[in-house]
């Protein structure tokens, strides 16, 4: 494939950088793919906020009292052809969920809410952090169009809340649960173990990332059949 | 991440396949022994340091094992009718061992996660990079432990302790009793004490795999083969080609039964799904 | 006299701009503003499980993760008065000091186009991405994951490190040192490989107080907390204040903080200055600080990994959940980091506060950028390495 190499940037508005390292770290294993900027990379402003993109990951949970970030969101919408939720505060909340506000210096900041909450976003990849495969991944679901991958996390972008309590109340209590274990292995925090075959959401370890529900495969066919949550 | 276009999903081949190995036929009584012949093969030629399994403890029972050897292998052979949640224990393991490449032989729904931890990893503690072979056993479903159990006892008088082993054959479960009995239950029947969760999966043969593996009744001393990557295909082929198994292409009328099998459950996950819509 | 001048600086950990206030082509001052969201992580602990603590504040920064964990380990275990065993401390601080070294490591990434000449760029993110792995890996291995890192706990570690896995560490950590050592022998300390821009750097100078609490852990008795006073930007500038001024200090969504009154240097050079007499009052210095401390870490992770006994327990016994008041203190990879907890009677947390390098580092940049040249005035905030996740969590005012 001759031409341009696909334009991607990186931004952050709010998260913890964690998913800003991630994607730094992909770098080197997209730079075949695609002609990618981070705040990492980049000399001026500028080169992030200005022009348009082809790809726009977006990582952290939008502050809906904060009128400058939501026109950051907005102006990033406007210029990119694709705009990824990356991360899991970008896609569900993750752990600014938990945010009450309240707080000087801006005791106003008291929502923070997923970027889909705000604008249109084409796919939700979550993580706390995703790793630096997710991205390459992606991209070459995206180059491909491998339709499956793509329905998936395209699917995943109409969420607006996941989590361990979700899992539990909708799986779990529910009586779909087989025990498959998958869950145990996808919590960034430990939050759940199997406990004779059924998994126990130790809560105060849930910070909301939504990473077992996406990888739970009772879960993930409800979802992508269209129940509503 | 499935979506099911064929009962069957993609695949290379289809074949009714048998072991060489005696020893192993003989152990297997109920099925060709390509599973573990394969698993062996692949300890043998050094394909993967380790062959993920699980083994009986008791009855219905299970653990995972990390099977190095053949003898192990052979030791965990066997249909287990229960879904081990083994995959914190195998990651674990896979770190404090180091292990580099595994071969995970799991049911549907364990083999799909795995495929997707491969394709799409989500957590930097994730190892689908250690996952070398998939190999996808056919499932109509696990059994929900405690029910199974007390309708066992209720309906046939067998106490939980009681239970050595579970086979199938043909349309009949055969539950070996410890006191040396066979009792002889309705598939029909106990397909009715399958786990919930299970009722809505539709996936019959493990389409995510590498290689699929499974028994059809009408042929109970043979596997049904059905190879889905290039990486299963060479892996099936070379196995063939060093003798360890001998196979030919599934004929039609047995391809046709497998489709309708696959298919039934399908329609079977549709039905309870609707419910949840 | 020129205006004002609002710059949003690229290559830092976060968002954030620099206001200057020129004569000329000199910079008479300057305003580091923070202008992240405040995701308000003390108030959201309130009523909240201590457990619940340690992986959220771990969130507040996704580059000094580790640090925040082990603070608020600290100060949890210092609330309730238990105490991890000898080798879950010494397996605690390598995960500290890894997410030093990783921290390190990432702001070479960011000083590139500022320190070297163009043509070395590209090997020069080879032998960076390279090093950074093997960091990662080390931090894998014994913190559970390389951000994030859910093996620190209260009491210690969640699980130690098989003892059949130290030689994959002592394997991974001989080739991280090698990486680093190459780069600070055959690179940074190469003056023919660095820019120009260095050797300006190299001309200004910046003494301030230092401030730093332990060369590689942190020491909640060699600084006094009770003197670190947190204060809006708004307050450290003389009245009057320019209606111009007022609204570019308003829009800072982090505070300061002073010890003992005065604006003081936390990060490397001063934990390099106070514990290693480390000599080097130039704005060039900071980086050299930090660089140096790369390897001392290194050094010191070597110590621990002959030191630890892995056969040993690597958590407490008893975590009692009960009332107490605890501070922890730990040397982030930018400084001085202050946790403070006040648990209730059922254990739950009543009061949470966390003072960040960056927030005292925050008016030592205003400082920094005191009569240098206009175009050198991005670069310097850099030479701080801010944390703006950090310095914007957010922190109550004393009044």
């Amino acid at each position: 494939m001759s031409g341009e190499k696909i334009k991607v940037i990186h931004v952050d508005i709010g998260g913890c950088e964690g998913c800003s390292v991630s994607f730094l770290r992909s770098l080197p294993l997209i730079s075949d793919k695609c002609a990618a900027k981070t705040l990492y990379t980049v000399d001026s402003i500028d080169e992030l906020l200005e022009n348009d993109v082809d790809i726009a990951f977006v990582s952290g949970s939008v502050c809906l009292n904060d009128e400058e970030t939501i026109e950051t969101l907005k102006s990033v919408r406007r210029r990119a052809k694709i705009l990824i939720a990356f991360g899991s505060c970008a896609s569900f909340g993750g752990v600014t969920r938990f945010s009450r506000g309240g707080q000087e210096p801006k005791p106003s900041h008291r929502t923070f809410a997923p970027l889909n909450q705000v604008v249109e976003v084409e796919y939700s990849i979550p993580g706390c952090p995703p790793p630096p495969q997710t991205v390459n991944s992606f991209m070459i679901a995206y180059q491909r169009q491998i339709v499956t991958q793509l329905a998936f996390f395209s699917k995943l972008s109409e969420f607006k809340k996941l989590s361990g309590f979700d899992l539990i109340d909708d799986i779990v209590l529910t009586g779909l649960c087989m025990g498959c274990g998958a869950c145990e292995v996808s919590c960034p925090t430990g939050a759940i173990k199997l406990i004779e075959r059924r998994p126990n959401l130790i809560v105060e370890k849930c910070i909301r990332c939504g990473t077992c529900y996406v990888r739970c495969p009772r879960a993930m066919q409800l979802l992508i059949r269209g129940v509503k949550k | 991440m499935m979506f099911l276009k064929n009962p069957l999903g993609e695949y290379k081949g289809v074949y009714l396949a048998q072991t060489t190995s005696k020893e192993i036929l003989a152990r297997r009584e109920i099925s060709g022994g390509v599973v573990t012949s394969i698993a062996c093969y692949i300890l043998k030629k050094n394909f993967s340091d380790a062959v993920v399994a699980v083994k009986r403890t008791r009855g219905i029972e299970g653990t995972i094992i990390l099977a190095r050897t053949c003898e192990e292998v052979i030791e965990a052979a066997g249909s287990k009718w229960t879904l081990v949640p083994y995959m914190k224990a195998l990651r674990d393991t896979i770190i404090e061992e180091n292990i580099r490449r595994v071969t995970v032989i799991g049911l549907p729904c364990q083999i799909n996660f795995l495929r997707q931890m491969k394709e799409f990893p989500l957590l930097e503690t994730d190892f689908g990079d250690r996952v070398r072979f998939l190999i996808g056993l056919f499932c109509i479903g696990t059994f929900a432990h405690e029910v199974f159990k007390s309708f066992m006892r209720s309906m046939y008088g067998v106490k939980p302790s009681e239970i050595e082993d579970v086979k199938i054959l043909g349309d009949k479960l055969l539950v070996y009793v410890s006191d040396g009995g066979i009792v002889k239950v309705p598939v029909a029947e106990a397909l009715k004490y399958l786990q919930t969760g299970c009722l809505l999966c539709p996936d019959y043969t493990a389409v995510s795999s590498d290689i699929s593996a499974g028994v059809l009744p009408d042929m109970p001393h043979y596997t049904v083969v059905i190879t889905r990557t290039s990486v299963g295909q060479k892996l099936f082929e070379r196995a063939i080609a060093d003798n360890v198994i001998k196979a030919k292409p599934l004929d039609e009328k047995l391809l046709e039964k497998l489709k309708r099998r696959a298919l039934s459950k399908m329609h079977r996950a549709e039905k309870y799904a609707m419910q949840f819509m | 006299m020129s205006v004002t001048v609002g710059e949003r600086i690229t290559r830092i950990g976060g968002e954030a701009k620099l206001y200057i206030r020129c004569d000329g082509d000199t910079v008479l001052y300057g305003l580091f503003i923070c202008e992240a969201p405040v995701r308000g992580f003390e108030k959201l602990l309130v009523g909240k499980n201590p457990f619940f603590a340690v992986e959220a504040s771990m969130r507040i920064c996704g580059i000094c993760h580790t640090s925040h964990g082990i603070a608020c380990c600290e100060a949890i275990e210092h609330a309730i008065g238990i105490y991890p065993p000898r080798d879950g401390l010494l397996l605690r601080e390598a995960c500290g000091i890894l997410n030093r070294i990783q921290s390190h490591i990432l702001h070479q990434f960011l000083i590139l186009n500022d320190f070297f000449k163009k043509g070395f760029k590209k090997i020069l993110l080879k032998n960076l991405f390279k090093a950074l792995e093997f960091c990662n890996r080390l931090l894998s291995r014994i913190g559970g994951a390389p951000t994030h890192p859910p093996n620190i706990t209260i009491g210690g570690l969640m699980k130690g490190v098989p003892e059949a896995r130290m030689g994959d560490i002592q394997r991974d950590l001989g080739e991280l040192e090698k990486l680093v050592r190459e780069y600070v022998r055959e690179f940074f300390l190469d003056d023919d490989k660095l820019s120009n821009k260095v050797d300006i750097l190299r001309e200004y100078n910046l003494e301030l107080g230092k401030v730093a609490s332990h060369m590689f852990y942190g020491d909640r008795f060699n600084i006094n907390v009770e003197e670190v006073s947190v204060v809006h930007p708004m307050d450290l500038i003389e009245n009057p204040i320019s209606e111009e001024l007022r609204g570019i200090l308003a829009k800072s969504s982090a505070l300061c903080a002073l010890y003992r009154g005065k604006k003081v240097e936390v990060g490397p050079r001063s934990r390099m200055t106070i514990y290693r007499g480390f000599k080097g009052s130039t704005l060039y210095d900071l980086q050299r600080a930090r660089v140096l401390e790369m390897e001392l870490n290194i050094e010191r992770l070597k110590e621990i990994f002959n030191e630890v006994d892995l056969s040993a327990p690597v958590r407490t016994g008893e975590i009692p959940l009960r009332k107490g008041s605890g501070i922890g203190v730990f040397e982030a990879p930018r400084g001085t980091l202050i946790h403070k907890v006040k648990l209730d009677d059922t254990g739950h947390i009543e009061s949470y506060k966390v003072i960040v390098p960056t927030m005292f580092n925050i008016p030592v940049i205003g400082e920094a950028v005191r009569g240098i040249p206009k175009s050198m005035a991005s670069v310097i905030p850099r030479l701080f390495d801010p944390c703006i996740p950090c310095a914007v969590h957010m922190v109550e005012v004393r009044t």
